[in-house]
């Protein structure tokens, strides 16, 4: 059985991706890793990224290993930038 | 007919009323440490010099590079080779002899911060690495002093305002470091002058006693500002700890 969960995207993810959202459908997910393992399947160029994606699961900063459901409302933006 | 008295330097911000003269008081009153006075620094640093911040340090282990020169708006061909700090210090003295400005040519260390940091009401971040921006969070944390973190890599910039306790910290952010790929990272020009502007208003909205605004990401490719609003992470390795003082 599959499950549809729809993530916010910012920054570089929403231009590539070319839309505010995505919806990635997922054999059964369990935590927030696996929803980030689905985006970078989709889109293999931000693979190098997922260690240290921001995620935000409703509202809260949260780490990967954080289960996941269908109705969380999850936010994914790209990792902290570090020049000055 | 006694001279009239000429307005304030201050005059036209006064004017502003979300600032006004109880936001220019608290900035008198503050001190500003602000750490790297690279792209991000000497910006930050030039902003809240001249809007009449009381106390400022400046602390960077660097010489000024002809690489620097670009995305900075202090600095000279005649500085290069100089310390940062020093050059940054001496130009700001001549804008703005109100303001007590002090110069640090060294190091941040995990052993040197809480020093470096004393007497503190805010800190702003103009490093270039990732460690340090974690060794300022874990110091702000324990000193409780908040901080503007800032970062610009490409045509991003990035800028978090923290209140220890309060707001997520840099490590809610991101619990794992990136490694840079690329060395030297790219750098739009105009980009660390915006990040630095809007990190100076995160740190004056702070001082004012407003919470911060959540995660700002400036793209200066599509000039599009975002805002991901964000709370603590409950299991955060630095903060979570504070919630239990």
């Amino acid at each position: 059985m599959t499950t549809p969960i729809t993530v916010r995207l910012y920054g570089r993810y929403k231009d590539t991706v070319g839309a505010d959202t995505l919806t990635l459908t997922l054999d059964t997910p369990r935590t927030i890793q696996d929803v980030l393992d689905a985006f970078t399947r989709r889109y293999p160029a931000f693979a190098k990224d997922t260690r240290h994606m921001m995620v935000t699961k409703n509202g809260i900063l949260t780490g990967h290993d954080a289960p996941v459901t269908p109705t969380d409302a999850l936010a994914i933006a790209p990792p902290v930038v570090s020049g000055g | 007919m006694p001279t009239p008295k000429p307005p304030s330097r201050y005059h036209r911000q006064l004017l502003v009323k979300t600032f006004g003269e109880d936001g220019q008081r608290r900035l008198t009153a503050a001190h500003a440490v602000i750490i790297g006075c690279g792209g991000l620094g000497s910006h930050s640093a030039n902003t809240l010099v001249r809007m009449g911040i009381g106390t400022i340090d400046l602390i960077d282990h660097d010489t000024v590079d002809l690489t620097n020169l670009h995305r900075t708006a202090v600095y000279t061909e005649a500085d290069v080779g100089k310390p940062k700090s020093t050059v940054l210090a001496a130009r700001l003295r001549d804008v703005n002899r109100e303001v007590a400005i002090y110069d640090h040519h060294l190091t941040v260390t995990r052993d040197n911060i809480h020093t470096l940091l004393d007497d503190a009401t805010i800190i702003l971040d103009g490093t270039d690495s990732l460690p340090l921006r974690r060794t300022i969070n874990t110091a702000a944390i324990d000193l409780h002093i908040p901080w503007v973190y800032a970062g610009v890599t490409d045509t991003c910039g990035m800028i978090l305002g923290i209140i220890p306790g309060k707001t997520p910290c840099f490590h809610c952010l991101s619990h794992t470091l990136p490694k840079p790929t690329q060395t030297p990272l790219p750098i739009h020009g105009a980009l660390p002058a915006i990040t630095a502007a809007l990190q100076c208003v995160e740190a004056l909205h702070i001082l004012q006693g407003r919470l911060p605004t959540g995660l700002l990401i400036y793209d200066a490719d599509h000039q599009r500002c975002e805002t991901l609003h964000v709370t603590r992470n409950p299991r955060c390795p630095s903060c979570g700890r504070s919630t239990t003082r």
